[in-house]
């Protein structure tokens, strides 16, 4: 086993035990644990055993492993930024609307001149 | 009364000094004063309040757009039919309200825009960037106006929904200008003179980048 691979099994690792922490603390649900975790231990198979992605490049086209990896993983970066592009669009535009109107609570209707 | 009713929207963030003296020389041309405080963490409500402004206040600072809105959907709740828009940093002449009014009461105009002359008051590059988002607005959405970047205005309150803001920062100005000119409503400037207190206070030159960059997108979006 290379230096890469065992730095990737940690990464992996870690990113399952922070994932698993997170599921404790309720920020996430449960089924979104299982999502990541999929995605984690996926990430440790590919590194332990690199040629089970060898199907995939001849589909696709790709010479080496490696630059499959690569492209994927922008891909979802891609996903995730875009989902929380959306996700802080939307919060902003709800706490705007939730400070206005109580700022607004504060204005009595004209009274008759 | 002539079933008319004018008043005054200042945004406010953290003018506590200033506010007080702005709201009562306003306070002298208009029907209403409101001020929009933005989530000020100095005594900017309470001065202003004592000075005889009606207050909303943004528990958090939100921008100046967002508070505008807020202050702008007050004065048409109070019943406002003309409203105008300045600065609480005394940097617009309150005296100038009448000329801005008398515009839009003429019936001959629908929003009326001040500009700052472009004279020494101005810092140099304040100048020159003005100059170039004034250019764009032109060669881009051909609307002439000399300054608009300054917040000082006056419209009917009825267009309010026309050129209704989306922006929540200082490009405000610049978008509710825009938005007069995609619905072509008529408009016409008076001339003020330049008055800068704090030159740190305001804008950046990376925020006038990123308007005319704001412009080029709402040229293909608005």
């Amino acid at each position: 086993m290379i230096l890469i691979q065992i730095i990737g099994i940690f990464f992996a690792l870690f990113l399952l035990y922070y994932t698993y922490l997170n599921y404790k603390k309720r920020t996430i649900t449960l089924r979104e644990f299982f999502a990541w975790a999929v995605l984690w231990i996926g990430l440790m198979l590919v590194t332990v055993f690199p040629s089970i992605v060898n199907v995939f490049l001849e589909g696709f086209g790709i010479n080496r492993a490696l630059d499959l990896f690569v492209i994927v993983a922008i891909f979802i970066l891609l996903v995730v930024i875009f989902h929380n592009y959306i996700t802080v669009h939307r919060l902003e535009i709800r706490i705007e609307k939730f400070v206005r109107s109580e700022a607004l609570k504060q204005v009595k209707p004209e009274e008759h001149r | 009364m002539n079933g008319r009713k004018v008043v005054a929207v200042l945004p406010a963030y953290n003018e506590g000094t200033r506010i007080a003296d702005v709201v009562r020389n306003v306070r002298a041309y208009v029907d209403e004063v409101i001020v929009a405080d933005d989530g000020s963490r100095d005594a900017t409500s309470e001065n202003a309040k004592n000075a005889g402004a009606i207050i909303v206040r943004h528990r958090m600072n939100l921008g100046k757009g967002a508070a505008l809105q807020t202050g702008v959907q007050a004065a048409i709740f109070r019943g406002a039919t003309t409203i105008v828009l300045m600065d609480a940093d005394g940097q617009h002449p309150p005296e100038k309200i009448p000329e801005l009014v008398e515009k839009v009461h003429s019936g001959a105009y629908d929003i009326v825009f001040a500009y700052r002359k472009h004279d020494h008051e101005m810092p140099g590059y304040r100048r020159f960037g003005n100059q170039w988002l004034n250019f764009s607005v032109r060669f881009l959405f051909g609307m002439l106006v000399s300054d608009v970047w300054c917040g000082f205005r006056a419209f009917r309150a009825d267009i309010y929904p026309l050129i209704q803001w989306q922006r929540q920062n200082y490009s405000v100005d610049v978008e509710m200008a825009l938005r007069a000119a995609q619905h072509k409503l008529r408009y016409c400037e008076i001339p003020i003179p330049t008055i800068y207190h704090d030159v740190y206070k305001g804008v950046s030159i990376v925020d006038g980048i990123r308007l005319l960059f704001n412009i080029l997108v709402w040229r293909f979006t608005l």
